[in-house]
């Protein structure tokens, strides 16, 4: 352990009973360190941990359907560094990084482990209701100014309330819960529209095993518009374990692009979760991007309230080797007139594995309107991938659909194309990325969109090199 | 030149061509005529490589190089074109990514760089209006909702793209109508210069009409029964295949 990873964090030191290998270890480590990492935490984040505790102490007795493709146990079990002292590892990851999304004229913030690095071009709390802001939780806290304290009141009253679903379900949300010690607020007073979208880069970097701990919560007030773009990263082939938690609360009316990208490495656990509240009218478009990862989760949970609620969930998966990536949709629909549509794509290879669930709640007296398609592309007779779409319906008048597909690469495709004199393996790029390209055409924001689908092409070049995949591989060489 | 010498293949463990000889020199265009199931298409996919298709002996050989030995890249590379009877579609790929890919894989085995995008347009362009293939086409995927006659025009249009040496028509003319038949094999006499040569599978005496081949082939249970000029062709369309049946039963 070097010494920015103070207190290194013992999973299973000196204990025989191997049932307590694994997320146990974490109620062990907030039981010697709770009082440090609170010292170093923003206070607002601070008063849940102890519940969040016992919650893991019971999980492993009630593991439940909720991770039954992915093995969270054995995910959690590895010996991880928390950086409790938050020392920013790299002073300026501004210029140390170059994330493959950059050049957005975005609203920047760059996240190494889990420590919010100062904005290049800080955006200043709000002075008043009418000012947005994006940046740390740290800035508002205890803040007793107006605007400022206006800000932490929402954060306050709406964090938890968007987020109420995963608490009481989900152990990395816990987990994340009794851990994180600050994060990122996005704020977009009513009837705003944002003219640059958010950008938050993650990035994973030390030398030793490494467990961040990331919060993100955004509030979009009536009838605001944002564009959310979250970027994953490691460096090196250090072993990562991060957790992030995103709680969005939009308000009538609103609508937020939310697009994830995610280009870690075969050495990173990855569980992203994400929880969000849809009041009347709003809309959602969300993108999930898995380009190269370790082990992968993206869990989101959609709460659509009151009438005229639009959802869409997309997302693709690029795979191979030891890649595991599972996606985990829940939406829970409105009264009348709300739509939903998940829309996922998976180009399966090597030993790869893929996971989907999709589930559609539907109260009584919903009239609603919901589609859900998972559809996959094996290209290696090694990879295997599944499928679960749940319809979970008490009302009559609804509209649901759902449908998954396991194909393989068109032989025949693939000869037309060899003998127009393109090579097999440029044959099979070209097939693999139309197969996904009408998942990446679904994002609105365009300059986000010619990026992705340029990194996607890229990643289906990057033969077995896996790093080939990350664009901060430059400045790991 | 192109050299196909006692050629035996055989498809999911049937033998369909059992001993196919063939010589076509440069700038020559061959008709190829058979009954249906006579294996016109299965020589056709034997010439290009493609892999459902097994050869058991003989050999195919082009300006001196052994074809069996080659990709089916590779082939097209070295100047192999065949306009399939069934094209098939390439949902999400556009027939301009497709062409692009194409051709610099070509320029690339040439040892040339990768063509100007401004310079490959104009190419399109210009190739487009030898078949009358309208411009949507272009950023629509490959045969994705084309109808059958649009299919049979992309191929040419390919072809024209590609220039190839060696070109193989795969019943080009059925499904397209009369006008678009007249645009498409004027398109092709255009492409026709002395050096490049072809076979053209068909079963119709209006492509010889428009075609004047150098050489007509009948092929039956995998052999070549019959050569012979254009005046061949004109026979068969008048009087069928039995005729020729019947001359090889009584030939000893
Ligand atoms: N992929 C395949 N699998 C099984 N049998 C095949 C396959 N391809 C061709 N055959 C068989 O081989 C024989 C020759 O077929 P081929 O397509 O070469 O005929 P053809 O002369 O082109 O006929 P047509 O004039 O109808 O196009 C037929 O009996 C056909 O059924
Ligand atoms: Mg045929």
């Amino acid at each position: 352990m070097s010494d920015y990873t103070y207190p290194p964090l013992y999973c299973n030191l000196g204990r025989e009973d191997a049932r307590a290998v694994g997320v146990e270890q974490f109620a062990d480590f907030l039981e010697s360190y709770g009082a440090e990492l609170d010292l170093h935490s923003v206070p607002e984040l601070a008063a849940n941990r102890s519940g969040m505790s016992n919650a893991i102490r019971r999980y492993r007795r009630h593991p439940g359907e909720l991770y039954k493709y992915t093995d969270l146990k054995a995910a959690l079990t590895p010996e991880y560094g928390i950086n409790i002292h938050r020392r920013l590892l790299t002073p300026n990851p501004y210029k140390a990084y170059r994330c493959g999304v950059a050049g957005m004229n975005a609203h920047t913030v760059y996240v190494v482990n889990d420590v919010i690095a100062p904005m290049a071009e800080p955006v200043s709390p709000a002075a008043d209701h009418d000012c947005f802001y994006v940046g740390p939780i740290s800035a508002v806290s205890q803040a007793w100014d107006n605007g400022t304290s206006m800000l932490i009141l929402m954060f306050q009253k709406y964090m938890y309330r968007s987020g109420a679903f995963m608490h009481n379900d989900d152990p990395i949300t816990w987990l994340n819960t009794m851990l994180r010690q600050d994060g990122i607020m996005v704020y977009v007073p009513d009837g705003m529209k944002l003219k640059r979208p958010v950008q938050i880069v993650n990035v994973n970097d030390s030398r030793t095993p490494m467990m961040s701990n990331r919060l993100l919560f955004v509030f979009l007030g009536h009838d605001a518009e944002a564009d959310v773009i979250l970027c994953d990263h490691s460096v090196g082939d250090t072993s990562y374990l991060s957790t992030q938690q995103v709680n969005v609360f939009q308000c009538y009316g609103s609508r937020l692009g939310l697009y994830g990208v995610e280009e870690t490495s075969a050495q990173t656990t990855r569980f992203s979760n994400f929880s969000i509240h849809q009041e009347g009218g709003s809309r959602l478009d969300s993108n999930l991007l898995t380009l190269t990862c370790g082990l992968s989760r993206n869990t989101m949970w959609v709460r659509q309230v009151d009438d005229n609620v639009q959802t869409s969930v997309s997302g693709a998966v690029i795979a191979d080797a030891q890649q595991h990536a599972d996606n985990y949709i829940h939406i829970i629909h409105g009264r009348a007139n709300c739509e939903s549509e998940m829309y996922f794509k998976y180009v399966m290879g090597g030993a790869s594995r893929g996971a989907f669930t999709g589930i559609s709640y539907v109260d009584r007296n919903s009239q609603i309107n919901s589609r859900q398609q998972h559809q996959s592309l094996v290209v290696s007779e090694k990879a295997r991938v599944q499928s679960r779409p749940v319809l979970e319906i008490y009302a009559d008048d609804v509209k649901c659909s759902h449908g998954s597909t396991v194909g393989k690469l068109d032989e025949a495709a693939l000869f037309y194309m060899r003998q127009r004199g393109i090579p097999e393996q440029e044959a099979r790029l070209l097939l693999q990325h139309a197969f996904v390209n009408d998942v990446l055409q679904r994002i609105p924001l365009e300059p986000l969109r010619e990026r992705i689908s340029r990194l996607a092409e890229r990643r289906f070049r990057g033969d077995a090199a896996h790093c080939d995949g990350c664009s901060i591989k430059d400045y790991c060489q | 030149m192109l050299e196909i010498r006692d050629l035996h293949a055989e498809v999911e463990g049937k033998e369909i061509l059992r001993g196919v000889n063939l010589t076509i020199a440069d700038g020559e265009v061959h008709v190829l005529m058979g009954p249906n199931g006579s294996g016109k298409s299965t020589l056709s996919n034997v010439l290009v490589g493609n892999p459902k298709y097994r050869v058991t002996q003989g050999s195919i050989v082009m300006d001196g190089k052994d074809l069996l030995a080659m990709s089916p890249d590779m082939r097209a590379n070295e100047g192999v074109f065949m306009s399939f009877q069934t094209p098939v579609e390439i949902p999400g790929v556009s027939m301009t990514n497709f062409l692009r890919a194409a051709l610099n894989a070509k320029r690339k085995h040439q040892g040339l760089d990768p063509i100007k995008g401004s310079d490959f347009l104009a190419l399109l362009r210009e190739k487009r209006k030898i078949v009358g293939l309208d411009a949507h086409f272009m950023s629509r995927g490959v045969n994705e909702g084309f109808s059958g006659g649009e299919r049979k025009k992309g191929e040419i249009f390919q072809m024209a793209v590609l220039e190839p040496t060696f070109t193989i028509l795969d019943e080009t003319d059925s499904g397209l109508d009369v006008d678009a038949l007249r645009t498409v094999v004027e398109g092709f006499n255009v492409l026709r210069n002395g050096h490049n040569s072809a076979l053209v599978i068909t079963h119709y005496q209006r492509m010889l009409d428009y075609l004047k081949p150098d050489h007509v082939h009948v092929l039956m249970d995998g052999h070549i029964v019959k050569e012979g000029d254009a005046s061949l062709g004109y026979t068969i369309e008048e009087r069928g295949f039995d005729w020729i049946k019947e001359e090889i039963s009584t030939q000893p």
